[in-house]
């Protein structure tokens, strides 16, 4: 047996986070999907539509949910979002109830793309998506400051040439 | 109009050298071939309307006005679909209102789909459907719809055939048993002396080697694949649709209503026996109807030219070809009833082949339900190594074992509390709940399979992994053709130290899952399969060069020194 098995071994997360901003804007996202679910609701209630039975208490519930997950996500998110880019590889970290760590080597990058919706237009926040050949796990770096997505998307795509084979 | 000068509307791409290629269009046959199949679709309901003798019912005919446009339709596809094959692309440009161009540089083709329903065999015309590496949402494949057949042969070996012009395409053949060969080649492929005469390889011309053809024994497996249950409610639909449209009572058809009596005659415990025996019965004769419509003649060959090629199909044809460059593992799939009676079909997992997606749907098959042993065979002969067949598979952990168990008792125990919470508070019957509670055996036998089925190892540079019960899954993909490792934990995992190792890859399903590794196991694995992960970890210096297969297992199961073999 080897020696160098003394030691558990551990994923270190990657070196660094995205902007403190992306905690307000993941909270006004969340938020605006809470109102449409409950405004859709409200209408139900207010037209007296038979299909959910209990109004209120279906209400009540959807209100507490969404508070617990408004005050919780947004922090708990930020506390878990980092992103790293190394001389071969992209490794980010996402979620926060259930996580992912993703790791990507950059000869196996096909394309980086950058979107801003209107909410991350406001707090001047980009999206970075990272992908792979493969159709399931593309790498995604949420909430970054536009100007380290920018550049972030340059080094990859430059990184990703650089090595490129077929990249399947 | 067919025959005259191709006109080109306005926007064509400019002229190049290429262009010398004239434009062609499909076989006329199709503009035969078309309505024709539209109205024998349209048979039944027409047969309904005669017996039935109830045509003048009231609205419009949907059916006969539907019918209609899909012919108009039919015939304005071929008028406006166009295609050329130049040294270097496939072009094909269709569309009437929105014209499409697609071009596929021909050394992008990763397989050739060729297929023929009854009436296209009759006129001798196939469709031919490209596939590309990609496998993207927005990247379509190239179909040609009628084409002459000899036409499509010609095209097939010439776009997967290129083995004189490139030949690094060539899989260099391997002796099995030498591993050490495998470390240091991008691309390493093993020959199975057994499959592979050493004399073909030399030979000039592209040589065809069968690998396995349908053993009509093998016909006696379909019944277990239950395909017969979706076949009987999709004739079921039809029916009510076709009945519903001519406006008859289907209690009134001589057939339905002589059962009907005879079942009011009988006791109500006769009358479960009669039709439960009755469905089997249907079900057997229409998996058996399906297996011989699909699987006839059904035949895996190796191209020396670097080419899987698939026939099958008993009225409508169909001629798969995959690109051996392009293979990345394949996969066992055992659905429970045909696991009970030692059956198991195999798919393969390749590039530009994305498992039942789009037009190559089915295009992945390697073998029909057949026996276990025959899948073992030819997974690796196609594999060109037994090792990851004959792999002892890794078991979890103990928190591994105990996750299935939770996960399967919670959901059928909250399912039967809020049974109960219903009978107790509403009209739900006591004896619903009384039956749910019987779930609950069930649950915990599904999680005792669902865990003794769970197993992973690393063997040749394959990752192979088997997980489910109601549909076990053996899937076996090449190290070389991940692109990237998720590590993914839930809540309810980090609690327990638990691990899911997603492999993702541009072939097959995209992804392909370890769950439930113990935390140190996943980290392991996942450097093993994708080195570069290593530089993230901390804790551990390096992996040892080459553990011997008992370390390793132990190694991968995060256990040193112990390893504890499956029971």
């Amino acid at each position: 047996m080897s020696t160098s098995q003394s030691v558990t071994p551990a994923l270190r997360p990657p070196t660094n986070l995205v902007s403190p901003r992306a905690v307000y804007c993941w909270f006004l996202r969340a938020l605006a999907g809470w109102l449409l679910a409950i405004a859709a609701q409200v209408v139900a209630w207010v037209v007296d539509w038979p299909v959910p039975p209990w109004h209120a208490q279906l209400l009540a519930v959807t209100v507490v949910l969404a508070t617990a997950h408004l005050i919780v996500m947004p922090r708990w998110r930020y506390r878990v979002h980092r992103w790293e880019l190394t001389d071969d590889a992209v490794y980010t970290r996402t979620g926060w109830w259930t996580q992912e760590s993703r790791v990507a080597p950059l000869s196996r990058v096909q394309t980086v793309d950058t979107e801003r919706g209107p909410i991350g237009r406001l707090f001047h926040l980009t999206k970075v998506t990272v992908t792979t050949a493969s159709a399931a796990g593309p790498l995604v770096i949420d909430g970054l400051d536009d100007e380290v997505g920018i550049a972030l998307t340059v080094s990859v795509t430059a990184a990703a040439q650089a090595v490129r084979d077929d990249a399947t | 109009m067919i025959g005259e000068p191709v006109e080109l509307p306005a926007g064509d791409p400019p002229p190049t050298a290429a262009d010398a290629t004239p434009w062609r269009r499909l076989a006329v046959g199709m503009l035969l071939v078309e309505p024709l199949r539209e109205l024998i679709r349209f048979i039944p309901l027409l047969i309904v309307l005669i017996f039935a003798g109830r045509a003048g019912g009231s609205g419009p005919p949907w059916g006969l006005i539907g019918t209609a446009a899909v012919i108009a339709l039919g015939i304005v596809r071929y008028l406006t679909t166009r295609y050329r094959i130049t040294p270097t692309v496939i072009e094909v440009r269709k569309g009437l209102l929105s014209r499409k161009h697609l071009t596929v540089p021909r050394d992008r083709v990763r397989t050739v789909d060729v297929s023929a329903h009854p009436l296209q065999r009759m006129l001798r015309l196939v469709k031919v459907q490209i596939g590309t590496g990609t496998s993207g949402h927005h990247h379509e494949s190239v179909d040609l719809d009628g084409l002459p057949t000899n036409v499509a042969t010609t095209l097939r070996a010439e776009l997967l055939h290129r083995a004189r012009t490139r030949p690094e395409s060539l899989p260099k053949p391997v002796v099995t048993g030498a591993p050490a060969e495998r470390a240091g080649a991008s691309d390493p492929v093993t020959t199975d002396p057994a499959t592979t005469d050493p004399a073909t390889t030399a030979a000039p011309a592209p040589v065809e080697t069968e690998i396995v053809r349908l053993n009509p024994r093998w016909i006696w497996f379909a019944p277990a694949t239950l395909s017969g249950a979706v076949t009987g409610l999709a004739v079921i639909g039809l029916a009510w649709r076709v009945l519903n449209e001519a406006q008859v009572n289907p209690a009134e058809i001589g057939v339905v209503s002589t059962t009907l009596d005879h079942l009011e005659t009988t006791p109500i415990w006769l009358d479960v026996l009669q039709v439960g025996v009755g469905v089997v019965l249907l079900v057997t004769a229409l998996s058996v109807a399906g297996y011989l419509l699909t699987f006839w003649g059904f035949r895996l060959s190796r191209h020396e030219g670097g080419t899987l090629h698939v026939t099958r199909g008993l009225l409508t044809t169909r001629a798969t070809s995959i690109e051996e460059r392009r293979l990345r593992g394949t996969d066992r799939t055992e659905p429970l009833l045909l696991r009970a009676v030692g059956g198991a079909r195999l798919s393969a997992i390749a590039t530009g082949l994305r498992a039942g997606r789009g037009a190559t749907r089915g295009g992945e098959v390697l073998l029909p339900p057949a026996p276990r042993h025959v899948a073992a065979d030819v997974e690796a002969t196609v594999l060109r190594t037994p090792a990851p067949g004959a792999a002892q598979l890794l078991p979890r952990g103990r928190a591994a074992r105990r996750r299935r168990y939770t996960r399967a008792l919670t959901v059928t125990a909250t399912v039967d509390v809020a049974l109960a919470a219903w009978w107790w508070f509403g009209p739900l019957p006591g004896w619903v709940v009384l039956a749910s509670l019987f779930a609950l055996p069930f649950a915990a036998l599904l999680a005792r399979d669902r865990f003794h089925n769970l197993g992973h190892a690393v063997v040749d540079g394959h990752l192979v992994t088997q997980l489910g019960s109601l549909v076990r899954r053996r899937a076996v993909l090449d190290e070389s053709g991940i692109v990237g490792i998720t590590l993914r934990r839930s809540w309810f995992q980090r609690r327990n130290k638990l691990t899911s190792l997603i492999a993702t890859t541009a072939a097959g399903q995209q992804k392909y899952a370890v769950p439930d590794l113990d935390d140190a196991a996943a980290l392991r694995l996942a450097q093993e399969l994708l080195p570069v992960t290593g530089q993230f970890v901390t804790g551990v210096t390096s992996l040892p060069d080459a553990p011997d297969p008992a370390t390793r297992g132990a190694l991968l199961r995060g256990e040193p020194g112990v390893t504890r073999l499956p029971a």
